[in-house]
C-alpha cells in the first residue's frame, strides 16, 4: 500500500464528507479513492471514516489520524516540490577573494544562468571543475596563457617601500637568534607558476628554509603579518582588506595567471561575448586586468 | 652520551630542521677519544671531502718514494678539469709540481689539481691504498670531472633534481649523489683519518705534519670555523660543497683542545649559495665543541 497517497484519498473525503468530492479533489476516480481509503483503515486497524446514506463523517479515529495525516501531506509535498521549481544554475568556481559588488555584476550580466558562486582555493576548484561540481571555473594559468592578470606583490603591517625585494627579509647577522621573518605564500598560489618561481628566488636570494612558508591557512599567515611582522604575497585588494599596507614585488612572479575553463571537452555554457563579459568581471573583482592579446591567442574553453 | 648531550644534539636537529638541513654531525676530543654527534655512521657522498683522504694517499705516496714532491705536471687549460679555483682556472699552459698540487687540493680545492693527481696515481690505486693504510670506509670511485666537469645549467637541474631524486634503500639517480656509486665516507671514518694524522699514527709523522699543514691553509671561513675561529682557535679543515651537499671536516685546536669535527649535511633548499645553511653548520660545531671543551 502506498501510505501517502491513501492518506491523501482519506484527507480530500475527509475535507469534503463525501467520496465523490473528495475523489475529486484528490484528483483521483471515486473507485479508486474508496479502495484506498478502505484499505488504510485495513492497514491501521481501525474504521476512519462513518459512511451514511447522506454523507460521509469522522470516526474518532479518523479525527485523530487526520491532522497527522495532513502534516505528513504537507511534508511529503515539500519533498516533491524541493527542487520543482528550481531553473537550472551554473556553479562558478572562483578565488574567495572576488569582491562581492562583482558578483552582483557576474548575476546580473547572466540572468539567465542562475549563477552561483563557489569560493574555494586554486587547486580545489580545479578539483570541483573535473568532479562536475562546478561548471566554470577560474583556474591559475602560465603568465603568458593567462586571460585574466592579477599583479602580486608583498603585503606587509609596517610602511610599505616603494618597490619589495625578498632580500629584506634576510635575518641580520646579529639577529640570527630569534625567528626571522617569514614570506606566506597563500593556498591560492601554492600553483607552480607562482610558486615554484617564488621559492627559487627567495633561496636565491638567501633565505632560509623556514622563511617561505608555502600554504600557510588565510588566517594564520595574516595574523603572523601583525605578530611577527612576517610578510604575504598578495594582490593589493587583499592587503587593503586586511587594512596593512602593499609593494610590487620585484623578481620573478609579478601576477596571479587564470583562465576561465570548462570541463573538459565542452565549450562550457557562454556564448563568446558573455564569456568576455564575464571575464572582464572576474578581472574587476580581483583588482585584475583582461590579458587580452595572450587570452585570444589561447585554445581551452574559448 | 649524558642528558645534557642528548638536550643539545636534539636542540641542533631541530634547528637544522627549520632549516631545511640534514646530515651528521660528530665532534670527538683527540685527547680523551670522547664523541658526541648523530648520523656516525652513515655513508655520505664526499664531493670535495674527498680531496683529504687522497691527499693522505699523496703525502704517504711521497714518502715511500712512489711519487716525488718536486715532479712536475702540465696543466693544459684545454683538458683540465674545470673548477671555480686554482689551476682550473688558469687560461695558459702551466707547469706545477706534485706537493703544490696537494696544497692547491686542499687550500683551494683545486679541481683540476686533485684530477691531475687521481689521474696519475690511479683512482683504483688510491682507494686500494687508503684501504692499506686502514680506512676501509672511505671509498674513492672517480674523479672530480664527473660532478665539477658540469656546466652551469646541469648544475642547476641538479639543484631541482637532488631532492627528488633518491631511490629506496638510499641510493639516488645522480651517481655522484648515490652512496653505492660515488666517492663516500663516513664521519667515523673521517674522524678516525684525523685523529691519526694528528697522532702521528699513520704513513710517517712528516707525512702526518704536511697534511696538518696544509689543511690549515683553507681560506674559507664561513662553515665549521664561523662561530670558532680568533687568534688563539684554529680551524684546519676541508670543504665540499656539491649541490645539495655541504660539508666540512677538520680539526678545531684551542690552547687547551684539540677537537675534530665532521659535518656532512644536505640541504632542502635549492640553492648554490645558502649562508643560513653555512652558519648553521657553524653555530652547531661550535656548540659541540664547546660542549666537549666545558663538561
Amino acid at each position: 500500500m502506498d501510505l501517502v497517497e491513501a492518506l491523501r484519498s482519506f484527507e480530500a473525503v475527509a475535507a469534503e464528507r463525501s467520496f465523490t468530492r473528495g475523489a475529486a479533489r484528490a484528483g483521483q476516480p471515486q473507485p479508486v479513492a474508496s479502495r484506498r481509503v478502505a484499505a488504510l483503515e485495513e492497514h491501521l486497524g481501525a474504521r476512519l471514516l462513518v459512511r451514511t446514506s447522506r454523507r460521509v463523517d469522522l470516526s474518532p479515529e479518523g479525527a485523530r489520524l487526520l491532522p497527522v495525516a495532513r502534516e505528513l501531506l504537507a511534508q511529503a509535498d515539500r519533498v516533491e516540490h524541493l527542487f520543482a521549481g528550481d531553473a537550472p544554475r551554473t556553479v562558478v568556481a572562483v578565488p574567495a577573494a572576488l569582491d562581492h559588488r562583482a558578483r552582483a555584476a557576474v548575476r546580473r550580466g547572466l540572468p539567465h544562468l542562475a549563477v552561483v558562486f563557489a569560493d574555494d582555493h586554486a587547486a580545489a576548484r580545479a578539483a570541483a571543475l573535473a568532479e562536475g561540481r562546478a561548471d566554470l571555473a577560474l583556474l591559475p594559468a602560465a603568465d603568458d596563457r593567462a586571460e585574466v592578470r592579477v599583479p602580486l606583490g608583498v603585503a606587509a603591517a609596517d610602511d610599505p617601500p616603494a618597490r619589495f625585494v625578498v632580500e629584506v627579509l634576510r635575518a641580520a647577522a646579529h639577529e640570527r637568534r630569534g625567528r626571522p621573518r617569514a614570506l606566506h605564500v597563500l593556498a591560492e598560489d601554492d600553483v607552480p607558476p607562482v610558486r615554484d618561481p617564488l621559492r627559487l628566488a627567495c633561496f636565491a636570494a638567501g633565505l632560509r628554509h623556514d622563511q617561505v612558508r608555502v600554504g600557510t591557512p588565510d588566517a594564520e599567515a595574516w595574523t603572523s603579518v601583525f605578530e611577527h611582522g612576517d610578510v604575504v604575497l598578495a594582490s593589493a585588494a587583499e592587503a587593503a582588506r586586511q587594512g596593512v599596507g602593499w609593494a610590487p614585488l620585484v623578481g620573478p612572479v609579478d601576477a596571479r595567471g587564470y583562465r576561465l575553463e570548462a570541463p573538459a571537452s565542452t565549450a562550457g555554457p557562454l556564448a563568446g561575448p558573455e564569456r568576455a563579459g564575464l571575464l572582464a568581471r572576474l578581472a574587476a573583482g580581483l583588482g585584475g586586468t583582461v590579458a587580452g592579446a595572450a587570452g585570444a591567442a589561447g585554445g581551452g574553453a574559448s | 652520551m649524558s642528558a645534557a648531550d642528548d638536550r643539545l644534539l636534539a636542540d641542533v636537529r631541530r634547528e637544522w630542521a627549520a632549516l631545511g638541513l640534514d646530515g651528521s654531525l660528530v665532534a670527538r676530543d683527540l685527547a680523551t677519544g670522547r664523541q658526541l654527534g648523530f648520523g656516525v655512521d652513515e655513508p655520505w657522498p664526499l664531493a670535495s671531502v674527498v680531496k683529504l683522504p687522497l691527499a693522505l694517499v699523496a703525502y704517504d705516496a711521497f714518502e715511500r718514494g712512489d711519487l716525488a714532491r718536486d715532479r712536475p705536471f702540465d696543466v693544459d687549460p684545454g683538458s683540465a678539469t674545470s673548477g671555480p679555483t686554482g689551476v682550473a682556472l688558469f687560461r695558459h699552459p702551466a707547469r706545477v709540481a706534485a706537493e703544490d698540487l696537494v696544497q692547491l687540493a686542499l687550500a683551494v680545492s683545486d679541481n683540476a689539481a686533485t684530477d691531475l693527481l687521481l689521474d696519475h696515481l690511479g683512482t683504483a690505486a688510491v682507494d686500494r691504498r687508503l684501504s692499506e693504510l686502514g680506512f676501509p670506509d672511505l671509498v674513492v670511485r672517480h674523479e672530480m670531472r664527473a660532478i665539477y666537469g658540469t656546466d652551469d645549467a646541469v648544475g642547476r637541474v641538479g639543484l631541482g633534481l637532488t631532492a627528488g631524486g633518491g631511490t629506496p634503500g638510499g641510493g639516488h639517480l645522480v651517481p655522484e649523489l648515490d652512496p653505492h656509486r660515488a666517492n663516500v665516507g663516513t664521519a667515523r671514518a673521517l674522524l678516525d683519518l684525523l685523529a691519526r694524522v694528528w697522532a702521528d699514527e699513520v704513513s710517517t709523522p712528516r707525512a702526518c705534519a704536511d697534511l696538518r699543514a696544509a689543511l690549515g691553509r683553507q681560506p674559507t671561513r664561513h662553515r665549521l670555523a664561523a662561530e670558532l675561529a680568533s687568534d688563539a682557535v684554529t680551524v684546519r679543515s676541508k670543504t665540499g660543497t656539491f649541490l645539495d651537499l655541504r660539508h666540512e671536516v677538520g680539526v678545531v685546536e684551542t690552547p687547551t683542545h684539540r677537537i675534530a669535527v665532521a659535518a656532512l649535511t644536505r640541504s632542502g633548499v635549492p640553492a648554490n649559495v645558502q649562508i643560513e645553511a653555512d652558519l648553521a653548520i657553524g653555530h652547531a660545531a661550535r656548540e659541540l665543541v664547546d660542549h666537549l671543551r666545558t663538561t
